[in-house]
């Protein structure tokens, strides 16, 4: 990390292991974990005292085993709307992606699993701390995959669903550039040509095109 | 029938003392009379007449054949257990024991001619007193023959009086070997004539036979009449009614059958109440069909049937204290039949009538009825307790699949994913001088995560968590994406469901896109689902090739034992070539239970 200093993060699991393992990869990564938690009230204590610039937080926690971690997530949206929320998952609904991205932006949706790809994971963690909301690409797959009787999707080239599916990830741009490897006005013709043949609105930020690229894939 | 051979030969006496007599004639006119009397009886009975018509025939037959004015036949039998009624005194009207009396033998008018019709109809019924004719009759197996002060002070003076009879002979009826009963016939006039009895017996027992014949063919018809009832009834429990259904049912066919006014059908309750399930006929404000039956009295039916499990009779319920209520809603006497069901006094089928007491083959008349009857209950009641215990095992097995899902999702996995990320910081950690241990590290780290998402897959294979956490909506639509057949779904449900029938929802919609993508080649399949009205209604139809086999594809029997678990049907139409469709329907109770009803 090259800025004076590093970002403020809290975690939330009732993993200790886990929590220990990913506290250890961000503490070596340029963040600062400044806080653990086992279950959704402490998180709601440590979120409030110490202000941090990101949680991450685990979906499955005690009580219930529920969905407690998207609870907490909310709360924190309305409380410190200015906090960065990735909640992690065992598996990905469509449905709590759409509920999450709603809440606002600085956004990430991810497989539990995606902390094992220990660069890719500080990467995403990093883009979402900057302002991107991120959608973990097995639920965007599923997605794109989804047969559909007279799907709208036939109508883009191989290139361009690969283009719509990084946009529904959450990737810039410039980040799908350095994707596939095309320049980035290679990209934005693409991304021209996709909006007009799905008839979807240009977006004024990141953001919004995930929020309406996913409602359009959900829907179509 | 008997020939009129058979008739002369067994005269023999009679034949040659006619034959000599100046009256030959006389004699041989009655006899051919005797004949045609025999032959129009006999002509009733192999029309199929009714016995009351039949004995009413041959009470008029004897009437014109021997100048009596008022004939009645009427047949002996022995009581079974009674309660009240009737009798000398002393008998058990009033016995508060409610024990079972000694059997006492009564008659039974069953067909009458002339003045005495009105005063002993058909189905007057007294006990064989000493000092009656027919008692005498039955009692001395021959004919007997009273008259003048006798008869006028004898039990029946005051009829005899009202009739203006003078002379009265009874005559025993001998029936396939068995004393039957009598026939008395009476006279204004001071007296028979000498030798009536020996005309009277002749004639009776040439109408034994058709007597005989006319019982035989009304047990059967009484018998084919049972079967038939039976036979309903037990087709009503076999199409799974519901037990109130079974229970109306079979009062109803109580009442066609035995009762002559009232049915009801009384469940005996766990806590020493009674329920009245069922009531067909008479009715007052004490009867209220579905609930506590209350207020009966201690000498009454359903107080003695429960204290004594067995048949019990009232034969007039102005003997029974607190008997008030049945009275007022035009009963006079009843039978009440326990319900025996798994060994355990169940309850009790009761008829009434208005009339005297019903007669008193009927409890004998009712025992493979109400047999029948508490199979049905029991067949109604192991189908609902089969119904519970199916809806529990579905229920117990889903339970466990969620406990494996969470035990894999929260355990398992989250040890995989806690193992694979310290691997990879281990490797992350490795000093480049080492060669291929880096490589080595991820490589097994790569194969762990390969078993991490392995893992992922079967615990959602297992029970979609999505279920429960967000519902059959979006499970439904997150099926329909990731079926490799195009899927139109249209759901229109407010809110959640009750889990079980969620669960079976959404097993029935999984299979058929399993079936579609891989047996049907179907290039799209719709999904309809509609809750409303408490009922969900599900229907799932592709285009593919049809011919889907539901004996042969275990998915879609064990979907229909799901289905039937929690009281649904689904069925399913896949003509060959035409598509294959399902409907489903699952009732939504709305206490949030999916179970069957107890009986």
């Amino acid at each position: 990390m090259t800025s004076s200093r590093a970002p403020q993060v809290v975690l939330a699991d009732d993993d200790v292991l886990l929590r220990e393992g990913i506290a250890s990869l961000l503490d070596h990564s340029g963040f600062e974990v400044v806080g653990q938690a086992g279950n959704g009230t402490e998180l709601l204590a440590l979120v409030r005292s110490a202000q941090p610039e990101l949680a991450i937080i685990d979906i499955r926690m005690p009580p219930g085993q529920a969905t407690e971690g998207l609870q907490a997530a909310r709360v924190i949206r309305e409380e410190l709307p200015g906090t960065a929320i990735i909640v992690l998952s065992a598996h990905v609904e469509v449905n709590e992606a759409m509920d999450l991205l709603a809440s606002g932006e600085r956004l990430g949706y991810l497989l539990k699993s995606r902390v094992t790809d220990l660069a890719e994971f500080i990467d995403t963690v990093k883009r979402i701390n900057g302002g991107a909301s991120v959608v973990d690409p097995s639920l965007v797959q599923e997605l794109v995959r989804a047969r559909r009787r007279r799907d709208p999707l036939d109508a883009l080239s191989p290139r361009e669903r690969e283009v719509l599916a990084l946009m529904a990830e959450g990737a810039s741009n410039a980040g799908i550039s350095q994707r596939i490897f095309v320049t980035e006005g290679t990209v934005e013709k693409h991304v021209r040509s996709i909006l007009t043949k799905l008839d979807l609105p240009e977006s004024d930020t990141a953001h919004r095109r995930v929020l309406a690229v996913l409602k359009f894939l959900e829907e179509r | 029938m008997n020939a009129p051979e058979t008739g002369a030969s067994g005269n023999h006496a009679t034949d040659a003392r006619a034959a000599r007599n100046p009256s030959d004639h006389a004699r041989l006119r009655q006899l051919a009379d005797q004949q045609a009397a025999l032959r129009r009886v006999a002509t009733l009975v192999a029309g199929g007449a009714r016995p009351a018509e039949v004995f009413t025939a041959i009470a008029d037959e004897l009437g014109h054949l021997i100048g009596a004015e008022a004939t009645f036949v009427s047949r002996v039998d022995v009581s079974g257990p009674s309660q009240g009624g009737p009798g000398p005194p002393g008998s058990p009207a009033a016995d508060p024991s409610g024990e079972r009396r000694e059997a006492e033998r009564h008659m039974t008018v069953v067909g009458s001619y002339g003045r005495v019709s009105n005063e002993v109809p058909i189905g007057f019924r007294v006990g064989l007193q000493p000092g009656m004719a027919s008692t005498a009759a039955i009692q001395t197996r021959g004919s007997v023959r009273i008259n003048g002060e006798k008869l006028a002070n004898g039990p029946f003076g005051a009829i005899v009086g009202r009739l203006g009879m003078c002379a009265a002979i009874a005559t025993p009826i001998v029936v396939e070997g068995r004393y039957w009963g009598a026939t008395v016939a009476a006279t204004s006039r001071a007296d028979f004539p000498a030798g009536i009895e020996a005309r009277m017996t002749d004639f009776m027992e040439l109408a034994a036979t058709a007597i005989a014949n006319a019982q035989a063919d009304q047990e059967l018809r009484e018998l084919a009449d049972t079967q038939a009832a039976l036979r309903r009834l037990a087709m009503l429990v076999a199409r799974g009614e519901p037990p109130e259904a079974v229970f109306a049912a079979a009062t109803r066919e109580a009442l066609r059958h035995f009762g002559n006014g009232t049915a009801r059908m009384i469940r005996y309750e766990p806590d020493g109440t009674a329920t009245l399930l069922a009531n067909e006929g008479t009715t007052g404000p004490h009867v209220r069909v579905g609930k506590t039956w209350e207020g009966y009295p201690p000498a009454g039916l359903t107080a003695t049937v429960l204290r004594t499990g067995q048949a019990v009779r009232v034969d007039d319920y102005r003997d029974v204290p607190g008997g008030e209520p049945y009275l007022r809603e035009g009963l006079r006497s009843a039978v009440g039949m326990p319900i025996h069901v798994n060994g355990r006094l169940w309850g009790m089928i009761a008829i009434g009538s208005g009339g005297g007491p019903l007669p008193p083959d009927t409890e004998q008349r009712m025992t493979q009825f109400t047999g029948l009857v508490a199979t049905a209950v029991a067949n109604a009641q192991n189908r609902a307790e089969l119904m519970t215990s199916r809806a529990r095992i579905v229920a117990a097995a889903d339970e466990t699949r969620r406990r494996i899902e969470r035990d894999l999702h929260d355990g398992t996995q989250q040890q995989l994913v806690s193992l694979i990320l310290e691997l990879r910081m281990v490797q992350a950690a490795v000093p480049a001088g080492l060669g291929e241990l880096g490589g080595e590290l991820s490589r097994l780290a790569e194969r762990l995560a390969g078993v991490s998402d392995q893992v992922r897959e079967i615990s959602h294979g297992i029970y979609p968590a999505i279920l429960s956490s967000a519902g059959l909506q979006p499970a439904l639509h997150a099926l329909g994406r990731r079926s490799a057949v195009p899927v139109d779904i249209n759901v229109r449900i407010d809110g959640r469901l009750p889990e079980p029938v969620e669960v079976g929802a959404y097993y029935v919609v999984s299979e058929m896109l399993t079936n579609a993508a891989k047996h049907a080649r179907a290039s799209v399949v719709a999904v309809d689902a509609d809750a409303s009205g408490g009922m969900l209604r599900l229907r799932v139809r592709d285009d593919g090739i049809g011919g889907a086999d539901p004996v042969r594809g275990s998915g879609l029997t064990g979907l229909k034992d799901r289905i039937e678990a929690l009281g649904g049907n689904i069925s399913l139409h896949s003509p060959r070539g035409g598509g294959t469709a399902v409907s489903c329907e699952l009732p939504v109770p709305a206490d949030g239970r999916a179970a069957g009803r107890g009986p």
